[in-house]
């Protein structure tokens, strides 16, 4: 194989992974999507904030300025961070997987 | 040895762990930081393929790299090689620095990037391909080539952004030899994406959200006052990356050369580990 058609066989690779997930129902929807940013929390999250979210280094994001907060605004502060106070931008993680650790956050205020 | 390997790991395990999503890159570098107080270690070697009657190496960095603020990250190099029947050598350091010059995310984010590197003419990482670097400098041999110290200052401009779940990157490197040498300039640019952009509600190792793929591209601009590209060498590379669950990332890229001057190829592997919120 040489250098062109591996490389041929990459794009067309990567081309193809990209495919859309079967569709589900909304509360199932909802319910996978949740448990997922619950996956991401404790990936990418739990170390500064804690395993319940309840603050540890970083601040709980139980409090009602997190889980009053719009959702288009709390996926935009996981994007841009508050590089001066120590939070990182997420930005290295696609949009939906932003949107996936909001969805989990908000999920958490009630327990 | 074993009492040494089990301490490190009793670290690690005490020390938790952090996925940072790693992209695949191994030259290109992005706007991405380390976070804060966390650091990661890394192994990269490196097999060539040189040409021109070169004989093949195998090369290795040691990377650690920490997050002195959201802004700012350090970074050492430890490198080292061995080349045929040749014994093993280390071949020098480098102690890199990046600020982030913008705070909030933009479609296009600036950074810069400051280097020092003390390292010999045997050193084989190809960290970057400047200048007129071409295969004929592996010619030279190692006995003699480690000799030739190289103590030098280097600069880039790291342009990175995010659109869409992909990155595009792109650094212009200058490297000045502080023994007189004219100031050299090459580059460096890459795309990469995830294979799947939303995460999966199970745990799991090996689905695509933990893959990344991407392609680099990288050489030498000439230098100063002979800024061109004839003479110089290019590489285009593609690279993949896995994001373990437990804080694990393995990469691996080939590169190839492009052009006359480029060495056969470069077989980069990757593993790196990172702890959380070490010093802080």
């Amino acid at each position: 194989m040489n250098l062109h058609t591996g490389l041929l066989l990459f794009v067309i690779c990567t081309t193809a992974c990209a495919v859309a997930p079967p569709s589900r129902s909304a509360p199932a929807e909802a319910a996978s999507e949740i448990r997922a940013g619950g996956k991401l929390f404790a990936q990418h999250c739990a170390s500064c904030h804690g395993v319940n979210a309840t603050g540890a280094r970083g601040p709980s994001l139980r409090t009602p300025a997190v889980q009053t907060m719009p959702d288009a605004a709390l996926v935009q502060f996981l994007t841009d961070g508050d590089l001066r106070k120590g939070m990182p931008s997420w930005s290295r993680l696609p949009e939906e997987r932003r949107l996936q650790l909001v969805r989990y956050i908000k999920s958490i205020k009630a327990t | 040895m074993f009492a040494r390997c089990s301490f490190l790991l009793v670290l690690l395990g005490a020390a938790g762990f952090a996925s940072a999503q790693e992209m695949p890159y191994f030259i290109t570098y992005t706007h991405h930081m380390e976070e804060p107080g966390s650091l990661e270690i890394a192994l990269n070697p490196v097999l060539g393929v040189p040409k021109g009657g070169a004989r093949h190496f195998t090369a290795s960095s040691l990377e650690l790299e920490y997050g002195v603020k959201g802004w700012w990250t350090s970074e050492l190099y430890l490198d080292a090689q061995k080349t045929g029947r040749d014994s093993a050598l280390f071949t020098g350091w480098r102690f890199e620095n990046r600020f982030r010059l913008m705070m909030k995310e933009h479609a296009v984010n600036p950074v810069l990037y400051v280097e020092y590197e003390d390292i010999t003419g045997a050193d084989r990482i190809f960290k970057e391909v400047v200048g007129f670097d071409t295969f004929e400098d592996l010619l030279e041999p190692v006995d003699e080539a480690r000799h030739e110290k190289k103590r030098e200052a280097e600069a880039k401009l790291i342009l990175s952004g995010n659109r869409k779940g992909w990155n595009l990157a792109g650094n212009l490197i200058a490297e000045k030899n502080l023994n007189g040498a004219p100031v050299e300039f090459g580059y460096a640019a890459a795309v990469s994406r995830p294979l799947a952009f939303a995460a999966s509600p199970d745990s799991c190792s090996l689905c695509p959200e933990n893959v990344s793929l991407g392609v680099e591209l990288y050489g030498g601009l000439g230098e100063w006052r002979q800024v061109k590209l004839a003479g110089t060498s290019h590489y285009i590379a593609p690279a993949v990356a896995w994001n373990l669950p437990n804080g694990v990332t393995l990469k691996f890229s080939p590169s190839f050369g492009i052009n006359s001057n480029s060495n056969r190829a470069l077989m980069r592997f990757g593993v790196s580990y990172e702890i959380p919120l070490l010093f802080r």
